[in-house]
């Protein structure tokens, strides 16, 4: 049965869905020969124009497109916002968090590096409607103590105040990993209190997102970053859906890669059993397999019966997947990739 | 109707005057300050070319902005000084200040004796709060430690483990718990702390890089407090530190009352210096928005246009002072001052609510006043009941609640149309009418209401003609929907359907002239562009003929409909009226039920409590939708600014 508080949003995302990019659009841009013919293409014969108009095409390059995509992004989100209430509004309000936490990571970075973080403003994308941070003071930060002092009052300073210094060595990764933790510990929250029946498959794919998400980490923490147990798990993130506590402490002992293989081809990691399946050039594209399980999860929920936010959520995350995909092909032509290069290294998949 | 004329007075005086000046200025207070550089700069502020101005105007070409050059900081901070010291009881007293020999050394100085003495008698004070701050940060953290049975001293002592205590969110928390059996220290969960967990962590030294490591990636965060010289059981250093706190506490109880006896022997002497401190910090205020030259100053503001003469009169004390007054010439958009008597001033602020009149346009307030007091009268007539809100509107006014005004002047109203339908707390019986009781003659009541509707809608067609005609808006002063036009349009169909209804009598016969007319006034509406146009000798549409036309097509439809609901509209009043005298029987009835006596005083008592909160808002709310919507969308913009005296601008800045 169709749920009436969701009718006019899902209209709205229906009507919006179909102004997204056609795999003839992708297959258009990959046949572009350099930057500027993909950048015309998005500007004259995509939705994302207007967010293009004012794009200088002197000094083109991959954040000049990126940015105003990302943007074009959060005025999408807060249109649909507009059209949900209280708690559902606090769900897809996640989003903007998120873009909250990127901005913040691209500010630490900055002052990390003893950059003017002034500068660092134009990129920064995040909504001026519902954002928490002070952005106007902190970007005027001259120092970190100063920073901190700008975030008293938002979650973020809870987060900060206990770094003390702010070296890239010592300090940089573990205030980026406490972020993306906060992050996701809300998002665990916000997915807890969510109806479960009419979100049933939401929520279903959202811990399939978490599950492998950890998946990554501890592979990654283990081969290339030599981390320690405590360490592993202090960033691990909770509210999977097969990764639980106890799952997340066996996968932290692991001492070997070869073991730790092992435990994946357990029946219960089946499903996740495909971002590890392959021999050749397992790490190069390990996360863009994770994000092709990702998209076609969602590209499925989109068009799923659930009766819940799963619209809503699904089509912001399609646009997460198109902009990604818009970025590799930009890239591809820095790097003057063929066009079967290209489509091996996008999220979609034509065949 | 009241709105008060202004005019810009540009004055260029001398600097060595500057502070005299500033000071007769801050005495005459009705002017609203405007940045003399912005009124150069844009050319409004200039000067007769002759030999006598030379140098005025030569220093025209060498300016500096008094917002770059003048702080008042230095003396809004002593005024803050003293005001904290007598915790807010002095004022600004202008009779005092005017009768004051001003000697602004002498008072610094006096103020500086004032911070002396804070300074060097109660000098520890700051120091004893930080002290008792400090002391509370410790019971908090050896709170946690309570049931230690161990002297703080032998843990401090261990040599191969160290110890910390601190919060982790409870996210975190859950984390920390799982890794319990294999983290290299001993945790302890000791309590709760707001949204956090508490834990006290043991570990070897020899592993304090990993330990502190993994605290730090789960974001402990590290409560203070804990101090070495503090050795004893940790019950035993809280009742210690319970008892510092109240010896402290002593202490300044001590400096406190010391203080006390100082301000209360100086307090006329404070009195003064902050008079004098705030005139000063005014005067700075004010030479923030003027110009200077080498020689000269430069100073705008917007005044009164009655007090030209005594303004000039002012500038005449001061040798080669130039002054000049300008009225509006299109090019600014002058503050808009209202003046009202007391009976309509509080009725500003409703108008307020819905914009500042434009300076151009009539003020509203004094027909809000008349027709609002009628309505609600009207609707809320009882002289118990309207009593009961003159004393709550008294009692607000007092503690200077701007509506309180309102409420007494509505309460009066409620009472003299309590005698007219002789109703006191509902009761119908003790006073005999002088009208009608709406109860018993409910059409008269019905019909009253729309009558007086009609006329206070002619009279709001009769404002919007003259605020449109006066801004030189043909167009829709002579055939707008709200113009010349619309209200002869209304007052034919009103009379063409009382001759159809024979509510006139014999008039049937000029109801197909009056429909004629109507219909040729409807289509003057329609047509008010091209007509407005031709007359002004312009093009026939300022948009294109669709668009126009579309858009007056919908405009006349919606004319049409407005005569109509905006008529019938006012038949709430009568309404309400009903429903008044209806809720009351209600309760009249309830207290019959519950048997009179006692029990059907408290059912009238709460009835009546129930009708002034509940219905009494309504009412309010009633009117000012009649106000807003039927009557100002006809006659009324609202888009002026407030005139802003000095006082009010400086006070803000001060506070």
């Amino acid at each position: 049965m169709a749920n009436s508080r969701y009718a006019c949003v899902n209209a709205k995302i229906m009507a919006m869905r179909a102004k997204m990019l056609s795999d003839e659009d992708y297959r258009q841009m990959i046949r572009e020969p350099d930057l500027n013919g993909v950048f015309n293409y998005l500007k004259n014969e995509t939705y994302y124009a207007p967010f293009l108009k004012n794009v200088e095409t002197s000094h083109l390059h991959r954040q000049a497109v990126e940015i105003p995509l990302n943007r074009m992004q959060i005025f999408e989100i807060e249109k649909i916002m507009h059209f949900l209430y209280d708690k559902d509004k606090r769900v897809l309000n996640s989003f903007l968090v998120k873009a909250d936490v990127e901005a913040l990571r691209l500010l630490i970075r900055g002052l990390s590096r003893g950059a003017n973080i002034t500068e660092i403003a134009p990129m920064l994308v995040y909504s001026k409607k519902y954002s928490t941070l002070p952005m106007d003071n902190l970007i005027k930060a001259k120092s970190w103590d100063e920073f901190k002092k700008f975030l008293i009052g938002t979650d973020y300073y809870r987060i900060l105040e206990i770094y003390k210094t702010l070296s890239i060595d010592e300090d940089l990764f573990p205030i980026e990993k406490s972020l993306e933790r906060h992050y996701y510990d809300q998002l665990r929250r916000l997915i807890n209190q969510l109806p479960q029946k009419e979100n049933n498959k939401l929520i279903l794919t959202l811990k399939k997102g978490i599950d492998l998400l950890n998946l990554i980490w501890f592979y990654r923490g283990k081969k290339f970053y030599h981390l320690s147990r405590e360490e592993l798990l202090a960033y691990a993130l909770r509210g999977g859906l097969r990764i639980k506590t106890e799952d997340i402490q066996q996968l932290t002992e692991i001492k070997t890669m070869d073991d730790f293989k092992q435990v994946i081809a357990r029946p219960q990691y089946n499903e996740y059993a495909f971002l590890f399946n392959h021999t050749k050039s397992l790490d190069l594209h390990m996360e863009r397999r994770r994000e092709r399980f990702q998209y076609y999860a969602f590209k499925s929920l989109y068009n799923s019966n659930d009766t819940g936010l799963s619209k809503p959520f699904a089509f912001i995350r399609m646009i997460d997947f198109e902009i990604a995909d818009i970025v590799s092909i930009i890239e591809s032509k820095r790097y003057r990739m063929s066009a079967t290069d290209t489509e091996e290294f996008l999220i979609r998949s034509f065949n | 109707m009241a709105i008060e004329n202004v005019v810009m007075m540009n004055v260029v005086g001398k600097n060595k005057y500057l502070d005299s000046f500033a000071k007769d200025i801050f005495f005459y207070k009705d002017i609203q300050l405007v940045d003399a550089m912005d009124e150069i700069d844009s050319g409004r502020f200039t000067l007769p070319i002759s030999k006598d101005n030379i140098d005025e105007l030569l220093g025209f070409t060498k300016l500096s902005s008094g917002g770059e050059i003048v702080d008042e900081k230095e003396y809004v901070n002593k005024v803050k000084v003293l005001s904290q010291m007598y915790n807010g009881e002095l004022h600004l007293d202008m009779e005092r200040l005017s009768t004051l020999d001003v000697d602004l050394q002498d008072v610094l100085e006096k103020e500086q004796f004032f911070e002396n003495f804070t300074r060097e008698e109660c000098g520890d004070l700051e120091e004893l709060h930080q002290k008792i701050h400090e002391i509370e940060v410790s019971i908090n953290a050896y709170n946690y430690l309570k049931d230690i049975d161990i002297p703080m001293s032998e843990i401090d002592k261990m040599n191969y483990f160290s110890y910390s205590l601190g919060s982790i969110s409870k996210d975190n928390a859950a984390r920390l718990k799982s890794i319990y059996n294999t983290v290299t220290s001993i945790v302890f969960h000791v309590g709760n702390n707001e949204n956090e967990e508490v834990f006290l962590i043991i570990s070897p030294t020899e592993f304090q890089v990993e330990t502190n490591r993994i605290l730090k990636a789960l974001g402990f965060k590290t409560i203070e407090g804990l101090d070495s010289k503090y050795t004893k059981v940790p019950n035993d250093i809280l009742t210690d530190l319970h008892l510092e706190r109240v010896k402290l506490e002593k202490k300044i109880n001590d400096y406190n009352e010391k203080l006390d006896d100082f301000c209360k022997n100086h307090k006329d002497e404070a009195m003064n210096a902050y008079n004098v401190l705030t005139l000063y910090a005014n005067i700075n205020i004010m030479k923030k928005y003027m110009a200077f030259s080498k020689e000269n100053f430069y100073f705008s503001g917007w005044v009164p246009k009655k007090d030209k003469e005594r303004l000039q009169t002012l500038a005449q004390k001061y040798p080669g002072m130039i002054v000049l007054f300008s009225e509006n010439d299109g090019t600014t958009k002058p503050p808009t001052k209202l003046k009202n008597n007391w009976v309509f001033k509080p009725f500003e602020s409703l108008v307020k609510m819905y914009g500042v009149p434009a300076h151009n346009e009539l003020d509203p307030t004094p027909f809000l006043s008349v027709t609002y007091l009628f309505c609600f009268g009207y609707m809320f007539g009882d002289v118990g009941q309207g009593i009961v809100l003159l004393l709550a509107g008294l009692i607000l006014g007092k503690r200077g609640i701007e509506l309180g005004h309102v409420l007494t002047r509505m309460s009066c109203s409620s009472i003299i149309f309590g005698f007219i339908y002789g109703s006191v707390f509902g009761n119908e019986k003790i006073l005999p009418t002088l009208w009608v009781r709406p109860f018993s003659s409910i059409n008269t009541i019905l019909l009253t209401a729309i009558v007086c509707g009609v006329a206070m809608l002619l009279c709001a067609y009769i404002f919007s003609i003259i605020n449109k005609l006066k801004i030189g808006d043909i167009k829709e002063g002579l055939f707008g929907p709200s113009g010349i036009a619309g209200l002869v349009l209304y007052l034919a169909l009103l009379a063409c359907v009382l001759c159809t209804l024979n509510y006139i009598p014999g008039g049937k016969p000029f109801a197909l002239p009056l429909g004629i007319l109507a219909i040729i006034l409807v289509f003057f509406v329609l047509f008010r562009e091209p007509i407005a146009n031709t007359i002004k000798h312009r093009d026939l549409y300022d948009t294109t003929a669709g668009d126009y036309y579309v858009e007056a097509g919908f405009g006349l439809f919606e004319m049409l409909l407005g005569m109509l609901s905006n008529t019938l509209s006012f038949i709430r009043v009568g309404a309400f009226a009903l429903t008044h005298v209806g809720l009351f029987m209600a309760f009249e009835t309830l207290a019959t039920m519950v048997g009179g006596g006692f029990g059907g005083i408290i059912v009238l008592f709460i009835g009546n409590i129930l009708i002034i909160v509940l219905e009494g808002l309504i009412d309010f709310i009633q009117c000012l939708r009649l106000q807003f919507y039927e009557l100002f969308s006809k006659y009324y913009t609202g888009d002026g600014h407030e005139f802003t005296p000095l006082m009010i601008e400086i006070k803000k800045e001060l506070l």
